[in-house]
């Protein structure tokens, strides 16, 4: 474990998102958080990267909403055995989603029915996220937000799989080499719940440790979802995974008032 | 018109006047470098001389063909596009499409899209090693080279030769900033002074939707009047300077190319930063396909909901609707991306670009003149440079640039060894090895999606 990063003090390791280790950790005194403690990121960027990397964290942080996670500050690392840069954000409340597996129905439902909504503020700033999953959507003190995308990742890469829970939450279009969306997150919110919902892959069989294969299956095979989930709730889940984008929610907060919805019919 | 025109080494004839530029392979006879030198001298000063010099050897080479094995190209503009024709074993690469002549009547004539660059050289050769950076530039004359890399000026920015010998601006005291008071556009024609070459551009301004600090931040719409047909590109300009272009239909990040202060940024501050963004928020649904700037055109069949798909593709890939067999058109339309390539340790990669791959690919000159992004496979008897992934039309080819080399095809059990440059069409399924790293092919261009299951 790192006793640093920068001249935050490491407190515990988080799970990593993308390959990025993260941890919790006491934030400097310059930053003026009366001892609230805050989540650091391992960024991979150098000189030539640092720009394009600081930038889409300003233009995440710039949205400003609720439902998407706060950001605090960007800076180089100086430790040569760090990635090159960090980002200090919120901490999260309790556990991380992505860690959690016990979160209930209903608790599932509106994190990311909330995290919905931040990925349409996200959307109506021209911005579209590309990989909401489990790693991205955080408790806070707020409820469900969204954390930003991985900000460092080389132009062209659609994923770096991460196991079947991740694989299956982007859309087989990016897949196809299509570029994120409203509908592409739209689908990844929809299989988001599914995998918190269910213990069920959303396609039978499905190996996250054979990436070729589990590509294949996304390409050429229809989800299905766990017919034992609430009807209304599989409901709404199926219909974010239409194969047919325009069949989808046709917005990220519409797609949260449905969850929302049919939470409450329950 | 033309930024720099740099010469890669080797035998052969490169010739630039003008707006022109042409390359003669080593077997021309002095009588064709001779013509060729002088067709490209009279006719180089022209903003259309591309296509002039295209129509002129097009009519010879129609009726007669003097040197029919011997190599050459030539590329000039016309108004907006360039054009290029090429004859005998040569090859273009305009950073998406490859032009290679028709192999049966020997030559070909096209546009092509330098994306930033165009290079020409001999079929089957590497592409040739170039920086963006470069100082080396020929302006004028005939020197011997194996083929050439040409840079074409972006609009607003003065070319190599003009920064070279423009003395610095003077400062204006007082000049009066542009600004646009409300949504509504405003049309304004270049100072004839800042015109490139003989173009003439309109920019469209909008006012920005954040303008902030004492830069003049606007959005324009840049469109040369002179080729109606011509891309129309967005650009966010500040108060001298393109800070960058993104075409229409892509979303603008336009927070990527402005230069960040080291850190720490303070996050929470983000009106103090100096990015720029234009706040569109995206579309909703899926409309019909539209023409995607810098996309190469291909032939394709449409959906009934527009969408393009491969010419005997029976269900659409975006929205499954089915494509009947008997659908009697086909048409011209930006080429979707191919699918994606994975990579043994699980990352994915979207095929609607050139790739460079290998163990250090971004030092490469093809990455750094932006012929192709860099994908980084480290590990065992990877070279810096091992192999290019390449789209042409609707096939992805990969090239080996390292002798190591090997594809494994769907049903086959045998690995084959590529020849070093020798450009090979993946089928999808494929598996490529590099060095003990491994790629695989996968596109959705291969079965019906209503095949599913």
């Amino acid at each position: 474990l790192r006793p640093s990063v920068a001249d935050f003090e490491v407190v515990a390791e988080l799970a990593g998102s993308a390959g990025r280790p993260r941890y919790l950790c006491n934030p400097p005194d310059r930053l003026d958080l009366r001892g609230e403690q805050v989540m650091v990121t391992e960024l991979a960027a150098g000189p030539a990267t640092w720009s394009a990397v600081a930038g889409r964290l300003a233009a995440f942080a710039a949205v400003g909403s609720d439902n998407l996670l706060r950001l605090l500050e960007v800076g180089e690392d100086p430790d040569p055995d760090g990635l090159g840069a960090y980002a200090a954000s919120e901490a999260p409340a309790g556990e991380l989603v992505a860690e959690s597996g016990t979160l209930g129905t209903a608790r599932a439902a509106r994190a990311v029915a909330e995290a919905a909504m931040g990925a349409h503020a996200l959307h109506e700033a021209g911005v579209a996220h590309g990989s909401i999953s489990a790693s991205t959507i955080h408790l806070t003190s707020r409820g469900g937000v969204l954390a930003p995308p991985c900000v460092d990742c080389p132009d062209g890469l659609v994923a770096r799989i991460a196991g079947w829970r991740e694989l299956e939450t982007v859309d087989p279009d990016l897949f196809s080499g299509g570029l994120p969306s409203r509908s592409s997150d739209i689908w990844s919110l929809g299989a988001t719940l599914h995998g918190l919902l269910s213990a069920r892959p959303l396609h039978p069989g499905i190996d996250g440790d054979q990436p070729v294969t589990a590509v294949q299956r996304l390409l050429f095979t229809n989800p299905e979802v766990d017919p034992r989930l609430p009807r209304v709730l599989a409901d709404v889940i199926s219909s974010c995974l239409d194969a047919d984008p325009a069949a989808r929610p046709t917005t990220a907060a519409v797609l949260s008032e449905l969850i929302l919805g049919a939470t409450e019919d329950r | 018109v033309i930024d720099h025109v740099e010469v890669a080494p080797g035998r052969g004839t490169v010739i630039r006047f003008g707006h022109l530029v042409a390359w003669a392979g080593p077997s021309a006879t002095p009588a064709l470098v001779s013509f060729l030198a002088q067709s490209l001298a009279n006719l180089g000063p022209s903003p259309r001389g591309g296509q002039q010099m295209a129509e002129h050897l097009a009519g010879v080479l129609s009726e007669r063909d003097p040197e029919p094995t011997v190599p050459f190209a030539v590329a000039g503009p016309d108004g907006g596009v360039w054009v290029a024709l090429l004859h005998g074993p040569v090859q273009a690469w305009d950073g998406n499409d490859w032009l290679v002549p028709d192999p049966v009547r020997g030559w070909i004539r096209g546009v092509v899209r330098p994306g930033p660059a165009l290079a020409v050289n001999g079929a089957g050769a590497p592409t040739p090693e170039v920086s963006p950076d470069s100082l080396w530039d020929l302006e004028a004359g005939i020197v011997p080279g194996s083929g050439f890399v040409m840079f074409p000026a972006r609009a607003g920015v003065p070319s190599e030769a003009a920064r070279r010998e423009a003395p610095s601006p003077p400062i204006e005291e007082g000049r009066a900033p542009l600004t646009v008071d409300s949504d509504e556009t405003a049309s304004l024609k270049t100072d004839p002074d800042d015109s490139v070459g003989d173009e003439t551009v309109t920019y469209d301004v909008f006012a920005d939707d954040d303008p902030s600090g004492d830069e003049t931040a606007v959005q324009a719409l840049i469109r040369d009047d002179e080729a109606p047909t011509a891309a129309e590109t967005l650009a966010v300009v500040t108060e001298n300077a393109t800070v960058t272009m993104s075409t229409v239909g892509v979303p603008v990040d336009a927070a990527e190319p402005v230069s960040m202060p080291s850190g720490p940024i303070d996050l929470r501050r983000t009106d103090d930063l100096p990015f720029k963004w234009g706040r569109t928020p995206l579309p909703i649904g899926r409309g019909p396909d539209g023409p995607v700037a810098g996309a190469p055109v291909v032939a394709g069949v449409l959906c009934e909901r527009g969408h393009v798909n491969k010419p005997g593709t029976e269900a659409c890939i975006k929205c499954a609707t089915p494509i009947p067999a008997d659908v009697a058109y086909t048409m011209s339309g930006s080429r979707p991306p191919l699918g994606c390539l994975v990579s043994d340790d699980a990352s994915v990669f979207r095929l609607d670009r050139a790739y460079l791959v290998g163990s250090d690919p971004a030092q490469d000159a093809t990455v750094s003149g932006g012929l192709a992004e860099p994908l980084l496979l480290p590990g065992e008897e990877v070279a810096a440079s091992h192999a290019e992934i390449r789209l042409q039309d609707w096939d992805v080819i990969v090239i080996d640039r390292a002798g190591a080399t090997h594809v494994l095809e769907p049903n086959t059990t045998d690995w084959v060894r590529l020849r070093a440059y020798e450009p090979r069409p993946l089928i999808p399924g494929a598996h490529i090895a590099i060095g003990q790293r491994t790629l695989t092919y996968l596109t959705p261009w291969v079965r019906r999606t209503t095949d599913a299951g």
